[in-house]
This record gives structure tokens, sequence and C-alpha cells, in this order.
């Protein structure tokens, strides 16, 4: 049975999407496993939406936003980056690999630059497998 | 011990140092918690030191509501000294307001919490003898043993009611749009990753929720391993200094300083 991977991945509407958007208009080919959410500010992804991916099938999710001194409202980059350390932290206590999750900074001319880590990425979720978190649900 | 105490919170309370004094006492069979001021003197011969955990630091935090300009003292172990520094932080309390009466437990109870530091640090006074505790071992395991404990979820908000480190106002827990009311089983592990997630680098491993818990999850080693994992990435340990700041609240200066934005 060829399993299927779903990777999630929360953008930032000021940069890291704009980036995706661009790999988009030059023809550059990234996985069609990563699916991809537009999100106000890479801060405002709170663990709680990180959690609900997890358990609602998302076998990987990263999540991207500005490089730093960039955001558009000052520092939520840097929460974000924060935040994702330590849910890595809480991933790693329940046996569930870190991997899984990662940030990454990516601005708006970094097309390329998205598309290597979403190949990246998916590689490395690939190599993992699937993650079943439902529990027979 | 006890004699020295009651005369010590009895000399506190007239000398008008404190306003009242927050303690466990004895009422028939139980031990509950009560505020002893000058009108109430006579009762204190029904004081307990008992053994056992009680949350007076979110207690004293409901009294410091209604009454904002007295000053209270309380009685604390290590736990709840702990609790107070925190509360402190988040400007939740002041403890400059507060007289701490500090008791050091006894290795017995020591052993019993698996509490690695048994005393009181900053208390303005502290009895009984200080004995070292010991840090008990880390419990890792697997994703299915998580998911089994946590399936047992009866969704009683039993943990986030007791701790004394959930003092928000608003608790995402029960938000509608993210935890769905009536109804059973709870989004496990969502639910309590959320809570570990809000507690990390914040829990002082006091035990009161996996007490409480009445389906026995083991909250407690949780919060303990994801508490060790904070402390190598970030440094940071929660109840320790009184001064240090929480690394992923207070950002503003910290942003300032390192990268002058």
């Amino acid at each position: 049975m060829k399993e299927n991977i779903k990777i999630l991945g929360f953008l930032c509407q000021w940069c890291a999407y704009q980036g995706a958007d661009l790999a988009g208009t030059s023809r550059l080919i990234y996985p069609a496993e990563v699916k991809l959410i537009k999100v106000p500010c890479s801060g405002r992804v709170s663990a709680h939406i990180i959690f609900k991916a997890f358990q609602k099938g998302a076998d990987g999710v990263f999540v991207a936003g500005c490089h730093i001194g960039d955001c558009h409202f000052k520092c939520g980059n840097i929460i974000a980056e924060k935040r994702i350390k330590v849910i890595k932290a809480i991933l790693d206590s329940l046996g569930i690999e870190p991997i899984r999750l990662d940030f990454f900074f990516i601005s708006a001319s970094e097309g390329l630059k998205f598309k290597k880590v979403a190949e990246e990425f998916y590689a490395q979720i690939k190599k993992m497998g699937s993650l079943n978190l439902n529990h027979g649900r | 011990m006890e004699d020295k105490v009651k005369e010590k919170i009895k000399e506190i309370i007239i000398n008008k140092e404190v306003d009242g004094f927050l303690v466990l006492k004895r009422y028939f069979n139980y031990v509950v918690p009560y505020l002893f001021t000058e009108k109430n003197l006579e009762d204190l011969e029904e004081l307990s030191l008992e053994e056992v955990k009680y949350p007076l630091a979110r207690i004293i935090l409901k009294i410091k509501k209604f009454y904002p300009d007295k000053k209270f003292g309380i009685l604390v172990r290590g736990c709840d000294e702990k609790h107070l520094i925190e509360l402190n932080k988040y400007k939740k309390i002041n403890l400059k307001e507060l007289y701490l009466l500090g008791i050091n437990c006894s290795k017995n109870l020591a052993l019993k919490c698996e509490c690695p530091s048994p005393y009181t640090k900053i208390a303005n006074i502290s009895f009984g003898e200080r004995v070292e505790g010991k840090n008990f071992e880390v419990f890792h395991k697997d994703l299915s043993f998580w998911l089994e404990k946590f399936s047992r979820c009866i969704k009683c908000y039993g943990c986030r009611s007791i701790c004394p480190l959930c003092f928000c106002n608003n608790c995402s827990l029960e938000e509608e749009l993210l935890v769905k009311r009536g109804f059973l089983p709870v989004d496990y592990p969502i639910f309590h990753l959320v809570r570990a997630y809000h507690l990390a680098g914040r829990c002082i491993e006091c035990g009161l929720c996996e007490e409480t818990c009445p389906a026995e999850i083991p909250l407690r080693k949780l919060y303990k391993e994801i508490n060790e994992k904070f402390y190598q990435i970030f440094g940071y340990k929660p109840g320790e200094d009184i001064e240090e700041k929480h690394p992923l609240e207070f950002l503003e200066e910290e942003v300032k300083e390192k990268y002058g934005i």
C-alpha cells in the first residue's frame, strides 16, 4: 500500500506566502503533498493550531515567517520561532519525532529557497512515514 | 514546632505586621484553609501543620482580590514559595506585601513528593530542620502509552482549576471554537498538550494536578520532562530566581537589546 504523506505549511502573508507565490509564478516545482495555509503572521500560529494539524492527520507541519527584523508586527517571527522550539520539546517528550515540526525564515523574494525547503522537508518526512495520532478514532 | 509557629503567628498579628494570616486548620477530620485575624485569634489552637498539599497560593490570590490594601501572612512550604515566586513574576501578587512563614518539609514528605528542594529559600522566617530532597528519574514513554493515558480524561478541568499558575481570566481550553463543549472524549492529545505548552517553563512540578486527576494521568511526569528539555533549550528554570524572566514572555526588552527593533 502506498503511503500518503500530508504536509501542512503555515506561511505568513507578508513574506513566506509571497515567496511561495513567487515559486509558483516562476514555475518552480515543489512536492504536491505540501499544502499551504496563509496566516496573518507566523506568531499567530498557536500551539493549539499545530497540535490540531497533527491530530487531523498531518504527518509534518512547518511554519515559515519573515527574516528577523522584517516582521510586519516587529517580533511575531521571534515569538513563533521560540514557540516552535518549545512545541518540539513537547513532541519529543511524547515520543513523536521532533523533526516533524520546523520553522523557516523565508522572505518574499526567496522563491527558490521555498522550493528547496519544501523538497527537503518532504524528503525528511517521507523517510519517517506517516504519523498516527488518531489512535483508532 | 507547632507551638513555635502558633506563637509567631500570634505575635505578628498582635504587632500588626499583618492583617490576616492564612494557614491550614483542623476541621473535624479534615484540614481546611483558614484566615486568622485579630478577631479569631483564639481559634489558633486548631492550627494544623499536617503534611498535606494545598494550593494556598491560589487562595491568597482570591483573598487579595477582595482586600487589595491589606497585608497578609501565609504559611509556605517549598512548593508554595515557588508558586508565589512565579505569581510575582507575572505581577499577580506582590511578594513585598506578603509575610512568608516558611516550614521545611520532613524527610518522609520530601521522599513521598519526590521533591528536589523541600525547603524554603526566601521566607521571612522558617521553622523545621532543612533536609535535602532527591531528584526523581526521567520518565520516558512512547506515544501509545500517552495516548492511552490521555484517552481516560473525563474533561473535569481539575488540573486547570487547582493549579495556582493557571491564573488567566480567559482560559483557551474553555474557548468554544477550540474545545467543543459537552463532548466526550475530549480532543486528546490536543487538550493535554495545550496545557502542557502553556505550563512549559512555568510549571514548578508541585504535583497538585496529578493528585487531583480522577483519571490518574501522570501529568506531573510529563511536565517535568518538558521542563527539563525547556532548560536545555533556554537555560531557564521556573521558581528558582525572583528576577529571572520567562524566555517566551516579556519579549519587548529582549528584542530591543538583541536586534535593535
